[in-house]
């Protein structure tokens, strides 16, 4: 035992400390940083030795920085991210669709269809009177135009679905890139011994944000390296990364995501279950589709309906046989091609209120007819009429956008819970370092008068001599 | 629940902090506008229910307007067969004046001359138009329904106006059925008598009077039949009001926010919101770095 070990020991210590409150200022200035993992440091004493028939302790040694990671949190929070961004897009999709469609006021479909038909008895009432033609004309013009922008507007919302499924899918490739580097990076440094802390948080990190965008599952092996999953496929493992990108499927002409590696594509499409990307697919294959078949069929029926009594009926000029809209070739596309027919457009006396050529020009008998168009069952296969058609598709959506507004609220607040338990467990807390601070500046300074009392003792000794 | 991190609690009371900020928009928005269905998915069974209640509204407001105008047609029809049945007395006073011996033929072509304007009254009758329309020509509403000599050359199709479902009203008879019922023709009866003052033939004369007194009831029995169309158009028109005002009392409850509770929400949401922001800015400067 010498003074001179005590010294060395001292220095040891010091150094302990240094590094213990560098940790503590790493953990305090990444307090805000997304993905950033909480460090500690793992202090050990220093092996003992005889001396004088004594064991002796060696002091203390910085050994090893860790980071307070928690496997199970983590897993459920990438989930929960996943299904988070899933939800937030299905949400904005929805709310897009109410405002676009759901109105219920003036303007609106309903609103348009009422008016045709008032004014169909009220040209019951006039059959001559040519302001009331025009009037109709216009009704059965306006009508005709928000089916179309209704019909366009669903058709624009699946296409914006299916540019942001590309532009989502180019994102990611970028992080899949750097996934793979730092895999490369993580593996070598901690094959030589060293910490890849701060390289596993920014891993995790472009992880998270892959997750946000679609479902992943991840598999770390025991050189830390992670491979990551998408649709049931390897994307990244070790230092590779495959391609992720989009082709257009021939059938469909909607975009598909598929994972390229060496030329050979696989569609991983219909794996694809959560994340931004599920969401516009979900809304680009079913949400939109689905109203656009409910729209189709409404303007569809309609037409039809009101065709067959107009064509049977006699206009002014005394020509009968006439549609009102031009005739839908099918239900699939009959509300984005919905039009005033040729033969009656701008021609108010083309419009058929007679049912008798020889009633001419107050039979108005056709136009009481296609007014009670109004009450006929004639959409959902003969039960609803057409305003109750109108009204079950409002009703619908609206119902609709609420469960979707209701599931985004729930797993927001899933995502809030899980995130604050990813906080509890592996974020920085800043009490907790600033105890540290006081806790590592109180060793360094009593560890500093132990070196300074030593080199007093070793003055004293060098005085003797 | 005391979390371990700073930031992760912060996180936390910032996610607060969007949603306070999210219900004092809406609440804001909602007592703007008191508008209930401002976001159809916030009651979406009634957004439902409001577009066929508006759409009956409408319905309603329609036939309100078509029984106003059809009551305004009646209206004139029946004073047109007012008229036409004053005429008709006047021919009954002159016939029965006539069918005496005491006149002379002289007299009876003086007669015969006034008979002749009553003529002239009754086509004018039977030819009478309201707004261009002419009443007593069924669908034929463009021209005269009736040649001077009474012949009836209008539609035979009545016109009608659409009540409320299949439901319909006639407004526009056909004049035959209302000027040429046999035995009761006004035409006729005036032409009898009118010939029998020609011929200074008193004893036509009497036998005219029968006629013109039946064509005169006739008269009166098509006012009876205008009267119940006009009678049902005002029970119609208040049917119609009374379920128009319900319906708009419904859609009231529906569509508007009431006031008071808009405010309130209003007042709660703001209340919430300075919560939030208080207790953000409250954990972003509670430190203990702040004591060392």
């Amino acid at each position: 035992m010498s003074l001179f070990h005590v010294l060395h020991l001292g220095s040891r210590a010091l150094q302990s400390s240094q590094a213990g409150l560098q940790t503590t200022a790493n953990n305090v200035a990444n307090a805000a940083t997304d993905g950033y993992h909480r460090q500690e440091m793992d202090f050990r004493t220093v092996g003992s030795y005889w001396s004088g028939g004594l064991l002796l302790g060696q002091g203390v040694d910085a050994a090893d920085v860790t980071s307070a990671y928690d496997r199970f949190t983590e897993e459920r929070m990438l989930d929960e991210h996943s299904n988070l961004g899933y939800s937030e897009q299905l949400g904005h999709a929805y709310e897009a669709l109410e405002t676009l469609l759901g109105g219920v006021g003036d303007g609106s479909l309903s609103d348009h269809l009422t008016s045709l038909f008032t004014n169909f008895d009220a040209m019951a009432v006039s059959p001559s009177d040519t302001t009331i033609r025009q009037v109709i004309l216009n009704d059965a013009s306006n009508l005709a135009r928000e089916f179309r922008s209704q019909a366009e507007d669903i058709m624009g919302l699946a296409q914006t679905a299916d540019e942001s499924i590309v532009m989502g899918v180019e994102s990611i490739n970028g992080y899949l890139a750097n996934i793979a580097s730092l895999n490369e990076t993580i593996v070598a440094r901690e094959a030589a011994g060293g910490s890849a802390n701060d390289l596993r948080d920014e891993r995790g990190r472009l992880v998270d944000l892959v997750a946000a965008q679609l479902d992943v599952q991840l598999d770390e092996a025991d050189d830390g390296s992670l491979t990551v999953m998408l649709g049931g496929h390897a994307a990244v493992q070790g230092g590779e990364s495959r391609q992720l990108s989009t082709d257009v499927d021939p059938i469909t002409g909607w975009h598909r995501v598929v994972l390229d590696r060496d030329g050979v594509t696989t569609n991983i499409t219909p794996q694809i279950r959560s994340g931004e990307i599920a969401a516009h697919l979900q809304v680009r294959d079913e949400v939109s589709p689905g109203l656009s078949d409910e729209l189709d069929q409404l303007a569809y029926d309609l037409m039809t309906g009101i065709n067959a009594v107009h064509s049977a009926g006699w206009g002014l000029d005394g020509v009968t046989g006439r549609d009102l809209f031009a005739p839908p070739a099918a239900v699939s596309g009959a509300a984005i091609a919905m039009e005033v027919d040729a033969a009656v457009d701008g021609d108010p006396d083309a419009l058929a209120a007679a049912a008798d050529p020889l009633g001419l020009p107050g039979d108005g008998n056709n136009a009481i007819a296609l007014g009670d168009l109004a009450g006929a069952l004639l959409t959902a296969g003969g039960t609803r009429t057409l305003t109750e058609g109108l009204s079950d598709f409002t009703g619908n959506l609206a119902a609709d956008v609420a469960t979707a507004d209701a599931a985004h609220s729930l797993q927001l607040e899933v995502s809030t819970a899980i995130d604050g338990m990813w906080a509890q467990r592996s974020g920085v807390s800043l009490e907790e370092e600033a105890a540290n601070l006081i806790r590592f500046q109180d060793s360094y300074d009593a560890m500093a008068n132990v070196m300074q009392i030593t080199q007093q003792m070793l003055d004293t000794l060098l005085e003797i001599v | 629940m005391i979390y371990r991190a700073t930031f992760g609690s912060f996180k936390q009371v910032q996610q607060l902090m969007v949603n306070a900020t999210d219900r004092l928009t809406n609440a804001s928005l909602d007592a703007s506008s008191l508008d209930r269905l401002r976001r159809p998915s916030s009651h979406p069974a009634d957004a439902a229910e409001v577009v066929e209640l508006r759409d009956e509204l409408e319905q309603y407001r329609g036939l309100e307007d078509r029984l106003s105008s059809a009551a305004r047609e009646l209206s004139v029809a029946d004073s047109v067969l007012d008229q036409a049945e004053d005429v008709l007395v006047r021919a009954s006073e002159i016939a029965i004046s006539m069918a005496s011996e005491y006149w002379s033929a002289e007299d009876r072509s003086i007669a015969a001359a006034e008979v002749s304007v009553l003529q002239d009254s009754i086509l004018g009758a039977a030819n009478a138009t309201y707004g261009g329309v002419h009443i007593f020509a069924g669908t034929a509403i463009d021209t005269d329904p009736f040649l001077a000599d009474g012949t009836y050359v209008g539609s035979a199709i009545e016109r009608s106006i659409p009540l409320f479902g299949a439901d319909t009203l006639v407004i526009g008879r056909t004049g035959d059925t209302v000027f040429n019922q046999p035995g009761e023709d006004p035409f006729v009866a005036l032409e009898n008598l009118l010939t029998a003052l020609q011929n200074n033939d008193a004893t036509a004369v009497q036998i005219s009077i029968d006629e013109i007194d039946a064509a005169r009831a006739q008269m009166v029995e098509a006012r009876v039949s205008y009267g119940a169309a006009l009678s049902r158009i005002e029970d119609l028109t208040t049917a119609s009001q009374d379920a128009n005002t319900a319906i708009q009392s419904v859609l009231g409850t529906l569509e508007e926010l009431d006031a008071g509770e808009a405010f309130s929400a209003l007042a709660q949401a703001q209340t919430s919101y300075e919560a939030s922001a208080a207790t953000l800015v409250q954990t972003l400067q509670t430190s203990i770095f702040k004591y060392m």
